[in-house]
């Protein structure tokens, strides 16, 4: 536990950092000193324009930020609502929930994104909407699975029975006990949001080079990747503590120390 | 009702919601395939060109009536013509369904194979390597990007050791480069829901009962416990799938590969909106078996489990 508190609270102090740290005009081009080398002016040095790294990271940072954040939240809050709903309702509802899980599933979030960019542009704000309707499909499943689970156990039928309300039921005694699961997947899946952004980035659509974000960097900076590896490896960085923040932050605590079987 | 008649049901309402949804956010884009036609062709967007264009194209037409010829001619067959280039829609899409299907089903059953065998070993050795490899993996797919990946193995390939021929002679390196890659992708998260479904099989009391009778602790396991382990890695390569599509949109970007997505990103940038129309509803179709054929794979199995 005191790990966690450590982890949440070096993952505060980065957000903070990102936000208060003092950067450069990430738009300043200093064709002069492309290509610079880390020094104390440029901690991650220049890239192929001569703007300054460490700026594109930490402006890049907020918006990716952002993206994972507001599409984590949608999904993670949208499908475990609509699946406990379908779960614990059953009926007609149950039916047009999974209908509409089944449909985004089916459409991949990919191509729905590839056409919807074109309507609408592509802002974080869109972006984060779209990854977080298109991943919500597993997380309905999920708790859907893990609701019907609960249902069958006594103590919801002794409150069903007692008369307690359905909200109260659903949010406070099934809520709590499936939680645990559903934060364990969200902590597996939501850094793959900052990738499927870039990987729309790459095959042409989103780019914005004047507003980066880590995705963005990753695609403007391919065609460097073997002569300068430094412009590659620094957002490939990035994500990946991101993934490994979210992976450890959300790790139930016991999967370390699951039950022991004949075969340990 | 029956299971089936269900499914049927589902997939028809999929289709036609699918097809009424895609007509509707093609019309809805900004700029008309009207006139991104003339302006390729450099002529001036006047009123009477954009008429006369729109009218040839037969967009000018109320929305029912085209979505009902529309509809009508493809269940004859008839996917319409190309607006661009005027193509028969149906024989472009033939040609490069091949690339883009063989990749995403290859890429997934040499993935979920090794999937399969690499959870169970992790399974096995808690904490030994091939777990330690199965999370290594699962944090490395989400945090390098497939296109990353691809450069650096299309210079090391192709360029530095010169032993695969990327984007001349006939692709077949290409093809080999993207299903292997699709695997890779798909190895990790789906070896940790096979560890974690022979874990709990571990637990459960015939296990424990037939390596008490003396037979070895591998064999139980792999003999005896491994059907509700496959029956849970089909279902989450049903739910994959989707992602698969998507994630070879890239590779067929990054390999040069003549597959459906490269026509797509070039059909949305003319606009064609029969092509973006057709590729919809042949995704909702490929979709449609593809989950088909895993349903009835998880119904033998759920079957066969229930008698033993």
């Amino acid at each position: 536990m005191k790990k966690k508190i450590i982890l949440w609270a070096v993952f505060a102090a980065i957000v903070l950092f990102l936000f208060l740290a003092p950067h450069q005009n990430v738009r300043l081009v200093d064709i002069a000193h492309t290509f610079a080398g880390p020094s104390a002016e440029h901690w991650f040095g220049t890239d192929n324009l001569g703007r300054d790294l460490w700026s594109l990271m930490v402006v890049g940072g907020i918006r990716s930020l952002g993206v994972v954040g507001l599409a984590t939240a949608i999904s993670f809050s949208l499908g475990t609502l609509l699946g406990m709903a379908a779960a614990y309702e059953g009926g007609i509802l149950a039916t047009v929930i999974q209908f509409v899980t089944d449909f985004t599933m089916i459409v991949p979030s990919f191509i729905v994104a590839l056409i919807l960019s074109a309507l609408f542009g592509f802002s974080p704000v869109m972006a984060g909407l779209m990854f977080g309707i298109g991943n919500m499909g597993s997380y309905v499943n999920l708790s859907r699975g893990l609701t019907l689970g609960m249902k069958e156990r006594d103590f919801i039928s002794a409150e069903i029975s007692l008369g307690l309300s359905k909200p109260r039921i659903v949010f406070l005694h099934i809520f709590p006990n499936i939680m645990k699961q559903m934060f364990v997947y969200m902590g597996n899946h939501a850094s793959s949001v900052t990738l499927q952004y870039a990987g729309l980035a790459f095959i042409g659509l989103g780019t914005d080079i004047t507003n980066p974000d880590w995705g963005t960097l990753l695609y403007s900076y391919r065609l460097y990747m073997l002569t300068y590896p430094r412009l590659v490896i620094i957002p490939i960085a990035a994500v990946c503590l991101l993934a490994l923040f979210f992976h450890f932050a959300f790790d139930d605590g016991s999967a370390g120390k699951e039950e022991l079987t004949i075969y340990d | 009702m029956n299971k089936a008649v269900r499914f049927i049901i589902k997939w028809l309402i999929v289709f036609f919601a699918a097809s009424i949804l895609i007509f509707l956010l093609v019309r809805m884009m900004p700029t008309t395939p009207a006139v991104k036609w003339l302006d390729t062709l450099h002529l001036p967007r006047t009123e009477a060109n954009i008429e006369w264009i729109t009218h040839r194209m037969g967009l000018d037409r109320p929305l029912a009536v085209q979505y009902g010829i529309w509809m009508r001619n493809f269940f004859r067959g008839d996917w319409g013509v190309s607006l661009v280039s005027g193509e028969d829609i149906r024989a472009r899409f033939f040609a490069k369904m091949p690339y883009s299907f063989s990749i995403g089903i290859s890429g997934i059953l040499i993935g979920s194979a090794a999937a399969f065998f690499l959870g169970f070993r992790a399974a096995l050795r808690r904490g030994g390597i091939c777990d330690k490899i199965t999370t290594v993996l699962t944090i490395f797919s989400q945090s390098v990007p497939m296109f990353i990946l691809s450069i650096i193995i299309i210079n090391a390939l192709g360029v530095r050791l010169r032993i695969a021929r990327f984007f001349t002679g006939d692709g077949k390196y290409a093809m080999l480069a993207a299903i292997l890659l699709t695997a890779f992708y798909s190895v990790g998260s789906l070896s940790r829901i096979v560890r974690q479904g022979f874990r709990e099989e571990m637990g459960k009391s015939y296990v424990k009962f037939a390596v008490s009778r003396g037979f070895s602790k591998e064999t139980v396991l792999f003999r005896h416990a491994y059907k509700p382990v496959l029956a849970g890695l089909i279902s989450a390569v049903i739910s994959h799938f989707a992602y698969v599509f998507g994630g070879s949109t890239v590779l067929e970007f990054a390999f040069t590969i003549p597959g459906l997505s490269t026509m797509l990103v070039s059909a949305m940038d003319s606009r064609d909106y029969n092509i973006l129309q057709v590729y919809i509803l042949v995704v909702v179709i490929w979709m449609f078996f593809v989950h088909l054929v895993l349903n009835l794979v998880l119904r033998a199995l759920n079957v066969r489990g229930q008698e033993s």
